[in-house]
């Protein structure tokens, strides 16, 4: 059978005959299952295309082992451990659950990523010597790591080791430290950055859970570390209600689509993002498959825009079922720019209506490329009320619309809204989508006369400094009538985007969306109405089972893995690797005889002097 | 009898403690959350930078005692060293992650190769089984492309060079912190090999100036456990070298592959057993 127990030639069963053949008929049924599914995030995901993840609504499992050299206290890592996986737990409406023991045994608590049935974590100081293995790979680029073990044929995780590099990073308690860019108060040459462990660990757990990098600048999985990184972002939230599915699903929607180059042809790799309309910000983001389709579950009901650009970060952050992601897919090998869904005009945006239980198919967008640079967007003219654009009229927009525009720093750009009455909410995305620039709104009516209303010029500001440069307005009973809003850019340095330079846009741009006289959005209980849909963290006390953590047998007698043989450890390359177990056997041998030897010949001096008792 | 029990349990606790000790040498830990530093930073702090095309790839549970990892291994043919010194013009490099047995492994992040890449690797120190781990991740591969002139530059997760932060503290005109009104988005620098060997020179000499001027001082490269001596060991020519040996080959004798820590504490635990055995003897058998 290839499944489950292909490639474990060599293997001696431990399990009966019956009782193998009983687990690989329940195997086949999982054999069947698991293509792989795309859905708001970047999924774990084998090279056969299968989903890596854990099977069904898992509970993890995890032994944390505090032991480290830089004096980082060990209830500070059960804490932060603890609130990681309650993060995910929330987030998954239960979905997800664990539990967590930690402790010093070596034998109880591997201080490693073995494969060894137990889900560890763990400090890399906590390790003697130098490993070369550390010192080698483990470089001052890298704060921690998962190692996810999976079931080749299934996807189903077996196991997840995460390590954190105390070697080159200080680790703390201090929500307000970063290594990463975001505050603009990033130290990037030399030095030991201290780091809030949350950023990390939360970020791993994802890992553990099943999930890839992200490219969404608030994403938990963004491939950087980051301020705030801590905590879930929406993009989070959508990907682990995706990944296991739970009460509310049937209250969500999916959303397809193609995206193509400026040519037409499918394109690989594309980083897709879903903008809630009503939310005004970025709910969810996905990649395209070689065939250019990307697909996102679990979503909110809701009109959407979509925006396509290329995943910065590379493949290489990516599974290697990702490979060779090229976005220089224009003449000259140039990258193709920021591109968004929008009708005729070029500005205005094409919004998409996800229903629950449906599953909507967005109209194929094709990237463009520009010669200049930058996002992709036809620039609105007007500067002024008196020759502003239309972008609002209620018999063409319904209850919302959506525009992009380019915004240059030091001027302003005038928007009309044609008859609107009642509550208005608009908000201007451009931080969020990597876009150099900061939009600040007014809001005037007819007369040109400053409305009143609620001005936010900065959407989210996080515990962590961590400032998101969006802006929102909202007005409130608005008597019939045209408005106008008003936008000034004024220029953002890179410092403050999380994942620095390499995301950010060459031109500024922004995404203006409007909300009219609508009710707060769909799944506003299950993902919080902010811009970054950050949860509460108000999680109650967690204590740990007694006893020791289980560990999983990665023979298979267990019944869990469905293996019916026996893992071996056998070398398969060259014969230059490591010593095998001859050579470990050979060493041994002479230490066991002796030590065979002396027993033999303490029993018999026992036994002697037994019978001499006796008489 | 306590007293007499202490020895034994001493000699045992040394023995396994050798023995963990030898197994834990080959430890673990690589990363995915990364961390953006400087590009020349990240040269400095790689012991071995070279330039070769793969050749071949496998993946395969790691051979060293104790290590229950799977490996992807890369052949690479070596057409430049940059840095540091590899033993032949063929170097095995190895990765974390594949799939082996059934069992597969992923980390994110992890470096990947295919067969026929052209690429600039950093590398750390060679490992036990005589391959070389990437550096880094993917923070430790870099793509070779030409530009609009057919020079040849280096395309890589590392290469998104932040700068120095020099600016980063400035206040606009309205006052706001973290702001500045004429920052452009400029893309990051583009790095040919020439700037890269010229970057290597330039370490290296720094280094070199450092020890004239403080010789009694210690050399320590900054933010990395890595010392000095082997960081800043820059190639001896920075030209395609002329491999005097190739890459070693595969002992008969399985134990020559043995490292020291293995042998080491498969000693101490016999001794310690042994120790055991003769204390635990006499405290029944007292003189």
């Amino acid at each position: 059978m290839e499944c489950g127990i292909a490639g474990i030639a060599g293997g001696v069963s431990r399990m009966g005959r019956a009782s193998c053949l009983s687990a690989q008929a329940g195997l086949i049924l999982l054999c069947l299952g698991h293509p792989l599914e795309a859905g708001a995030y970047t999924p774990t995901t084998a090279p056969n295309g299968a989903a890596v993840r854990w099977v069904g609504n898992p509970k993890l499992n995890f032994a944390g082992n505090p032991q480290n050299q830089r004096g980082f206290a060990a209830e500070e890592l059960r804490a932060s451990a603890v609130r990681g996986l309650q993060r995910w737990q929330a987030a998954s409406g239960g979905g997800v659950s664990f539990d967590y023991w930690q402790g010093t045994d070596p034998s109880i608590y591997s201080p490693n990523s073995d494969y060894n049935g137990l889900s560890s974590i763990y400090f890399a100081s906590a390790q003697s010597g130098s490993s070369s293995s550390t010192s080698g790979s483990l470089s001052p680029n890298v704060l921690g790591l998962t190692q996810v073990w999976y079931n080749t044929d299934t996807g189903e995780v077996l196991e997840a080791d995460i390590v954190l590099n105390d070697r080159d990073f200080q680790f703390t308690s201090n929500v307000s430290d970063t290594s990463g860019f975001g505050t603009g108060k990033t130290e990037v040459w030399g030095g030991r950055n201290q780091v809030f462990i949350d950023n990390v660990l939360t970020h791993e757990l994802g890992h553990a859970i099943g999930l890839s990098h992200a490219g969404g600048l608030q994403s938990t999985m963004l491939f950087m570390e980051s301020p705030e990184q801590a905590f879930l972002s929406c993009d989070d939230l959508s990907a682990v209600r995706a990944l296991y599915p739970t009460g509310d699903s049937g209250a969500r929607g999916s959303l397809t689509g193609v995206v193509q180059t400026d040519t037409g042809a499918p394109l690989y790799g594309a980083h897709v993002l879903a903008i809630s309309r009503r939310r005004g910000t970025v709910l969810a983001s996905g990649l395209t498959d070689r065939n250019g389709r990307y697909a996102m579950d679990a979503l909110e009901p809701g009109e959407y825009f979509i925006a396509i650009e290329p995943f910065l970060a590379g493949s290489q952050a990516l599974p290697a079922f990702f490979s060779g992601i090229d976005p220089n897919v224009c003449s000259g090998k140039q990258t193709f720019a920021r591109s968004f869904l929008t009708a005729a005009g070029g500005f205005k945006l094409q919004a998409v209506r996800i229903e629950a239980r449906r599953q909507a198919s967005a109209p194929a967008v094709r990237v463009r490329c520009t010669t200049t640079g930058g996002a992709a967007v036809v620039a609105l003219e007007e500067a002024s009320t008196s020759g502003s654009a239309l972008v609002y009229d209620p018999a063409k927009d319904g209850s919302g619309f959506g525009v992009v525009d380019r915004l240059v720093a030091g001027y302003s750009s005038t928007y009309r809204m044609k008859d609107i009455s009642g509550r208005l909410e608009l908000h201007a995305l451009s931080y969020t989508l990597y876009s150099p620039i900061r939009p600040l709104l007014s809001l005037y009516d007819s007369f040109g006369e400053p409305v009143d209303a609620r001005i936010v010029d900065k959407v989210y500001v996080g515990e962590s400094g961590f400032t998101n440069y969006d802006a929102a307005i909202v007005a409130e009973q608005l008597p019939l009538g045209d408005y106008y809003l008003e936008i000034n850019g004024r220029s953002l340095n890179a410092s403050l985007y999380p994942a620095g330079p390499v995301m950010l846009d060459a031109v500024p741009f922004l995404v203006v969306t409007g909300s009219m006289n609508e009710a707060a959005p769909a799944l506003a209980s299950a993902i919080p109405f902010n811009p970054r849909c950050r949860m509460s963290e108000a999680f109650p006390a967690y204590k740990s089972p007694s006893g020791n953590p289980p560990r999983r047998s990665t023979s298979g007698n267990d019944g869990g893995i469905g293996f019916c043989g026996q893992m071996e450890l056998r070398g398969g390359g060259p014969p230059s690797g490591g010593p095998g177990a001859g050579a470990i056997a050979g060493w041994l041998l002479p230490w066991g005889l002796m030590i065979g030897a002396a027993q033999l010949m303490r029993q018999s001096a026992r036994r002697r002097g037994s019978h001499l008792a006796r008489l | 009898m306590l007293r007499r029990r202490l020895p034994r349990n001493l000699a045992l606790l040394v023995g396994v403690s050798g023995l963990l000790a030898g197994l834990f040498a080959w430890g673990i830990a690589q990363g995915t959350t990364f961390f953006e530093r400087p590009f020349p930073e990240t040269i400095e702090n790689a012991p071995i930078v070279i330039r070769g095309v793969v050749t071949g790839t496998y993946t395969d549970w790691s051979r060293e005692p104790g290590d229950q990892r799977i490996f992807t291994f890369y052949d690479l043919q070596v057409s430049e060293v940059f840095k540091g010194e590899v033993s032949g013009r063929a170097v095995l490099i190895r990765e974390l992650g594949g799939e082996n047995d059934g069992i597969g492994m992923q980390v994110a992040g992890a470096a990947q190769f295919a067969r026929g890449d052209d690429v600039v690797v950093l590398l750390g120190k060679p490992n036990p089984d005589g391959s070389h781990p990437v550096r880094g991740m993917m923070m430790g591969r870099y793509d070779i492309l030409r530009d609009e002139n057919d020079r040849e530059y280096l395309a890589g997760a590392g290469l998104h060079d932040p700068g120095t932060g020099a600016d980063r503290h400035s206040h606009d005109t309205h006052g706001d912190t973290h702001e500045k009104m004429d920052r452009d988005a400029s893309p990051p620098r583009r790095w040919t090999l020439q700037d890269l060997r010229q970057l290597v020179r330039e370490q290296l000499q720094l280094t070199q100036d450092k020890s004239v001027e403080n010789p009694r001082e210690k050399l320590v490269v900054p933010t990395t456990g890595t010392p000095a001596s082997e960081a800043q060991q820059a190639a001896s020519q920075l030209q395609p070298l002329p491999f005097e040996s190739p890459v070693p080959e595969s002992s008969d004798s399985e134990g020559e592959q043995m490292g020291l820590p293995v042998k080491l504490a498969i000693a101490l635990l016999g001794l310690g057993a042994l120790g055991a055995l003769i204390f635990g003897r006499r405290s029944r058998h007292p003189k």
